[in-house]
């Protein structure tokens, strides 16, 4: 089984598809220039933490 | 397998392997975003992604192929499955075209998971339309539970069915209300 979902142009899902895109492609850009912490800090984000592991011992990670 | 750390500041879960490649790892839970009978039933849905960046910008050990690095996030996956009640939706981004490429690798890993007999994958297709030209953009992803998984017709009723009104209703209220809070 495969969920298929066609999303129709100009329409709110296809807003939120370019958006969430968007949005994937610079957290990856952030990561890959070493950014993502003044990423998560300027967009106040904190992402769920659902499994238990030690903190890094860089305060700032 | 490498060792996993929690980024204090910024939630992600972080390891780096022996090839000077440091991986992040992000989980954002969404289960609000979706139906809330969710909710009574205690599921959980959380999207989960990863990329990583070289700690050496010379480094060429993005061609080499890690075997850790799958060991690794299988591991942190199997942890996040402790709780039955847990969903994972994994989408992977078309901006720089390699969503597919993405969508066949975390197959592979899926398909390598240790004790993957346990855990069930659904794929999901995104397509977006556009009148002049046809298709103008896909995304590729999946779903990912537990086999045993309680409450299967919930799943298929609350979140399944209604992928796509939810993802168009719903998420686009909350992302366009807040650009940075969902993916």
């Amino acid at each position: 089984m495969t969920i298929k979902i066609t999303i129709k142009e100009n329409s709110k899902l296809g807003q939120y598809f370019i958006k969430s895109m968007a949005e994937k492609k610079a957290w990856r850009e952030a990561v890959a220039s070493g950014n993502y912490i003044d990423y998560c800090k300027k967009n106040n984000l904190k992402f769920d933490t659902p499994v238990d592991f030690p903190d890094s011992p860089l305060s700032q990670a | 397998m490498y060792n996993i750390v929690k980024g204090p500041s910024s939630g992600s879960y972080l390891f780096q392997t022996e090839n000077g490649l440091l991986y992040v790892c992000r989980f954002q839970n969404c289960t609000r975003e979706f139906s809330p009978v969710l909710g009574i039933y205690d599921i959980e849905v959380f999207e989960f992604d990863f990329t990583c960046h070289s700690l050496d910008a010379q480094n060429c050990a993005f061609k080499k192929f890690d075997k850790k690095v799958s060991a690794t996030i299988s591991y942190l996956l199997l942890k996040f499955f402790t709780n039955e009640l847990r969903i994972i939706i994994y989408v992977c981004d078309t901006a720089d075209g390699r969503h597919r490429e993405r969508h066949k690798l975390f197959k592979i890993w899926f398909n390598n998971l240790e004790k993957q007999e346990d855990f069930t994958r659904i794929p999901m297709e995104l397509d977006q339309e556009n009148k002049d030209s046809g298709l103008a953009a896909s995304a590729h992803g999946c779903i990912i539970t537990r086999k045993d998984f309680p409450h299967p017709e919930v799943l298929q009723r609350e979140l399944i069915d209604k992928a796509a009104s939810i993802i168009g209703q719903k998420l686009v209220a909350t992302n366009l209300a807040n650009p940075t809070s969902s993916t």
